[in-house]
């Protein structure tokens, strides 16, 4: 058996790691990721000329495993990073759109104490009221970690937040964390306190 | 320079990888994938880092300080323009010293509770 490199397979397997680089942060694989395709290569004839071609299901193996551990260690990574890009303006922004939810149920108290009576029956055999309570703020916060989430995602020191294609991603996942979390928030404090009298009726 | 030098008990222990990386690096500059090799050898075949964890961590240590890019070619009849050669830096032979240190210290710690449990024993 010949342990001579094959050529189309070693073009075709770096052409499959290239397009797998794509799981990394776009700043990282444009640092290191001809130099990882450089070092995928020597891998791969290494590989060839001790173990054969049998070798390689063994290094793609470890690759597959190498990759997923890095790229998601470089995604957190590059979070972190831009974690201090985030202005205040843009912290403010979240703020608001989380606490929308809770504006909203405070008003609604002022105008009918009903919509926070409910929510605050003190017993073992009633727990809706609190498990609404703990529901809304847990909407709450996930929506203003999303709505961080998405200035972050689409933030990226040195180049311009108002590219249009960066706009729009911005807008899109600013739109499915409303969908997500801040309307259902909303929908549980205009229509939470009817459906706790009813549960604690019955 | 502003930033003042960072303490070298700051980055202890090191992450095995790292440590590898400072070791491999120890007698001479390296591109990565002369590190994969170095390690592995190092290692016995037991530890074979991918390419992602190597430039992971060679991203972190550069940031840190200890290592750099070396514009040296250390071997020119071999060399690859493209490739990247990296070299320890004073803080990182520090680092890597210090490290060495206190695992020499675990091994001389295990050794006399070896010695005590086989007296014990017998």
């Amino acid at each position: 058996m010949s342990h001579a490199p094959r050529s189309w397979v070693l073009a075709a397997s770096e052409r499959t790691y290239r397009l797998l680089l794509f799981a990394y942060p776009p700043a990282y694989r444009g640092e290191y990721g001809q130099l990882m395709v450089q070092a995928y290569r020597d891998l791969y004839r290494d590989t060839v000329r001790r173990k054969g071609m049998a070798g390689l299901a063994a290094l793609w193996f470890c690759i597959l495993g190498d990759l997923a551990t890095s790229a998601i260690a470089q995604h957190l990574e590059a979070l972190r990073e831009r974690a201090p890009t985030m202005t205040k303006k843009e912290h403010v922004l979240a703020i608001i759109a989380a606490v929308l939810p809770l504006a909203l149920w405070a008003a609604l108290g002022l105008i009918n104490p009903r919509f926070v009576r409910h929510m605050f029956v003190r017993s073992p055999a009633q727990p809706w009221g609190w498990i609404m309570v703990a529901g809304v703020f847990l909407l709450v916060g996930l929506a203003y970690f999303s709505q961080r989430k998405a200035f972050e995602l689409t933030s990226q020191s040195g180049s311009s937040d108002q590219a249009p294609s960066r706009r729009i991603l911005r807008g899109t996942l600013r739109a499915i964390s409303v969908a997500l979390f801040i309307l259902p928030a909303i929908l549980l404090v205009l229509f939470g306190p009817a459906a706790i009298m009813v549960l604690n009726m019955e | 320079m502003a930033n003042p030098t960072p303490s070298i008990d700051a980055f202890l222990p090191l992450t095995p990888t790292v440590f590898y990386i400072l070791l491999s690096l120890a007698d001479q500059e390296r591109h990565g994938y002369a590190i994969m090799q170095e390690v592995e050898a190092m290692t016995r075949g037991q530890t074979r880092m991918g390419p992602g964890t190597l430039y992971g961590a060679i991203k972190r240590m550069l940031a840190a300080g200890l290592i750099v890019e070396s514009d040296e070619r250390p071997d020119p009849e071999y060399d690859d323009e493209r490739r990247r050669y990296y070299r320890l830096t004073t803080l990182g032979r520090r680092v890597l010293s210090a490290e060495t240190q206190r695992l020499s210290h675990l091994v001389e710690v295990a050794r006399r509770k070896r010695r005590v449990s086989t007296v014990e024993m017998g």
